[in-house]
């Protein structure tokens, strides 16, 4: 039996997914499915308990959540098929797209493939840090699903380590929660994330910020017990006690799906959102892939 | 402006960053007017929104709910309030926008759902 021929199928259903989705059907293509491979839609926003969402597009400052069930919302009212729970392992230049969920493995096939799939977190692993391999240690945006999803703390004596916007977000968090955030070390000069998130982040709690400041080592059995950093400004090493270490330290566009498959986008195959680059804002990431599925014929 | 009195800010209200200077009447660097008030509020008593989450229970099930404080309140007030807010457990889960009174504390807090 051939697959099921949809007009549009988007692969994930987080902001950028949605977007290009309703793009796409207020342009007048009929048969649109979404595959989402969490049980719900709204992809990262929906751990995005804060503010700072939606001043651009809704014209109203929301948290991610906020801003995740609004445009949910404009999306149920499309006519447009939505898979929760179903994960993509593998798609095809014929845009064939296969697809695993509870009921089993499934093939469906498209005119027009949108890959819709986000970023990924750099690792510890990338940053190639010597020392031990203790438990403790998480990248930021793990840490906040756990503390807003699923409401379990991954530590009490936090370092972070390096200065993107979520590394900030969680040191706010996780003070609130509790938590002593020793300091954040950043590599460079200059601040990675956004400069009104150091203030309302760092500043407000009085966590310091190192610039110029290196990870040399974890120290720790089988939980972190220490970090070494070195203050690259003058050499100097020093060790702080902590027992989590939170990797803040970069995105990488997710497209394993296309390398894997070795082909490339064109033909009828887009991406959009963060999997295409990173964006600071999830305002433009709708703008942008709201375009794209506009664009689809 | 009283150069003795002037305090640097940078506004937080958008992700334009203006830096502000103000002495607690005059403000400058402002781009637009929510800066000037945030700039003057600063120098009385700064004021932030909680973001938080309160945890919904039931017999078979259990997840975390996420919360805003209605208004901005006290910076210094943040960490009582917290306490406040993390004692609330919700047996049902709430509609988004709808609220929730903080008991036992001495203004009137309210935090609001949302999220499903």
């Amino acid at each position: 039996m051939d697959p099921k021929k949809y007009d549009l199928i988007v692969i994930g259903g987080g902001p950028s997914g949605m977007a290009a989705a309703v793009g796409a059907s207020s342009n007048d293509v009929k048969s649109i499915l979404i595959l989402e491979r969490m049980p719900r839609l709204g992809g990262i926003l929906n751990q995005c308990i804060h503010l700072g969402f939606g001043l651009n597009y809704f014209k109203k400052e929301m948290t991610g959540t906020e801003y995740a069930a609004r445009y949910k919302k404009m999306v149920y009212d499309k006519n447009i098929e939505i898979k929760t729970s179903c994960l993509v392992h593998k798609i095809t230049g014929k845009k064939e797209v296969t697809f695993v969920s509870r009921e089993g493995e499934f093939t469906v096939s498209a005119s027009n493939l949108i890959m819709a799939t986000g970023c990924r977190e750099r690792t510890r692993e990338m940053l190639t840090v010597p020392g031990t391999r203790p438990a403790g240690i998480f990248t930021a945006g793990l840490a906040q699903e756990m503390v807003n999803i699923y409401g379990v703390m991954p530590g009490k004596e936090v370092v972070i380590v390096g200065s993107g916007d979520i590394g900030l977000i969680m040191a706010r968090r996780m003070t609130l929660e509790g938590a002593k955030v020793h300091l954040t070390l950043e590599i460079m000069d200059h601040l990675s994330g956004l400069i009104r998130n150091k203030v309302q982040c760092l500043d407000d709690f009085g966590i310091p910020l190192h610039l110029e400041h290196e990870l040399m080592e974890i120290i720790g059995k089988n939980r972190v017990e220490a970090i070494k950093y070195r203050n690259n400004k003058t050499g100097k090493e020093k060790l702080i006690s902590c027992d989590t270490i939170l990797f803040s330290v970069g995105l990488i566009p997710e497209q394993d799906l296309l390398t894997d498959a070795e082909i490339s986008t064109g033909n009828g195959i887009y991406l959009t959102g963060n999997a295409d680059y990173v964006h600071d804002l999830v305002d433009s990431v709708t703008k942008e892939a709201e375009k794209l599925g506009e664009s689809i014929r | 402006m009283d150069k003795k009195k002037i305090r640097k800010f940078i506004c937080i209200i958008c992700p334009k960053s203006c830096e502000l200077e103000t002495d607690g009447a005059e403000v400058t660097g402002a781009k637009c007017k929510r800066g000037k008030q945030f700039a003057l509020q600063e120098v009385i008593s700064p004021l932030r929104v909680i973001t938080t989450t309160i945890r919904y229970k039931n017999k078979n099930d259990t997840k975390m709910i996420p919360v805003k404080t209605s208004k901005p309140v006290p910076l210094n007030r943040i960490f009582d309030i917290m306490k406040e807010i993390k004692k609330i457990h919700v047996h049902e889960i709430p509609d988004i926008g709808s609220k929730i009174a903080v008991t036992e504390t001495p203004e009137q807090i309210d935090i609001e759902i949302t999220g499903e």
